[in-house]
């Protein structure tokens, strides 16, 4: 399955590729914090505000699998 | 009278596409952070083509009795899955420049994808003012194929991408 991680761009925080993001090395900062997916491994949109989603282990992140956070989709 | 013979824009080599992960403001995408920013990827000489397929419907509302003449109505305009074939390189990781398109067009992405048509696309950087089209899209599933039969094929994903709003066309802020 596909691992998606969040990268810290100039403007906005993106959904990406993990490998993708490895590609492009110390051009991005990669987030702490799994990126939770749906059943066919597609990220999920971000939760609305007060709502904490499970999120899936992530192989880049391994640490942060079991914190929640708030996942998003490209705005 | 004033005849006007406008010159046509060739295809041929016009054509740029971008695509950025995250913009704020599609009617106003940002030079500098966004068509810029580093996740970007410009996929003008890993596509094959690109050519969006969008079609309006047109009919007519039912005749009445009396009715002699019935004339065309507009109706819902209709977006495609777009199909892109792009190179690729099977022995490569996901993490080399050649594989940076299979890379970041995985399942599920969600990205906007900046077109610019009319400029030489790959003499002419994007810049500021330029008009462009900015589209949204959900990336489909890559299928791993060849680009024909004969000896100078070559490997290629295919893949869908499934129009998320429609098209707009902005100017590019700096």
């Amino acid at each position: 399955m596909t691992e998606f991680v969040r990268v810290r761009e100039a403007a906005h925080d993106v959904t990406v590729n993990a490998d993708y993001a490895k590609g492009l090395g110390d051009a991005v900062e990669i987030l702490d914090g799994a990126v939770a997916v749906d059943h066919r491994g597609r990220p999920l949109p971000p939760a609305p505000k007060g709502e904490r989603r499970a999120v899936k282990k992530s192989a880049a992140n391994p640490g942060a699998a079991a914190t929640g956070g708030s996942p998003a989709t490209n705005a | 009278m004033t005849i006007i013979y406008p010159e046509a824009t060739p295809v041929q080599g016009n054509t740029k596409v971008k695509v950025v992960l995250a913009i704020a403001d599609p009617d106003a995408p940002s030079l500098a952070t966004e068509i810029n920013a580093a996740s970007s990827l410009d996929i003008s000489l890993f596509v094959r083509d690109w050519n969006p397929e969008m079609t309006s419907n047109s009919g007519s509302a039912p005749a009445r009795l009396a009715t002699t003449v019935q004339l065309p109505v507009e109706g819902n305009t209709q977006f495609n899955a777009i199909e892109i074939r792009y190179v690729y390189d099977p022995q490569a990781d996901d993490t080399t420049d050649e594989n940076k398109a299979k890379a970041l067009l995985v399942r599920g992405t969600e990205f906007y994808a900046v077109v610019r048509k009319g400029l030489d696309a790959q003499a002419t950087a994007f810049a500021a003012t330029q008009r462009v089209e900015v589209w949204k899209f959900r990336a489909g599933r890559q299928n791993f194929v060849r680009s024909g039969e004969d000896e100078f094929s070559e490997y290629e994903v295919s893949q869908l991408l499934y129009p998320q709003v429609e098209p707009v066309h902005g100017v590019i802020a700096a």
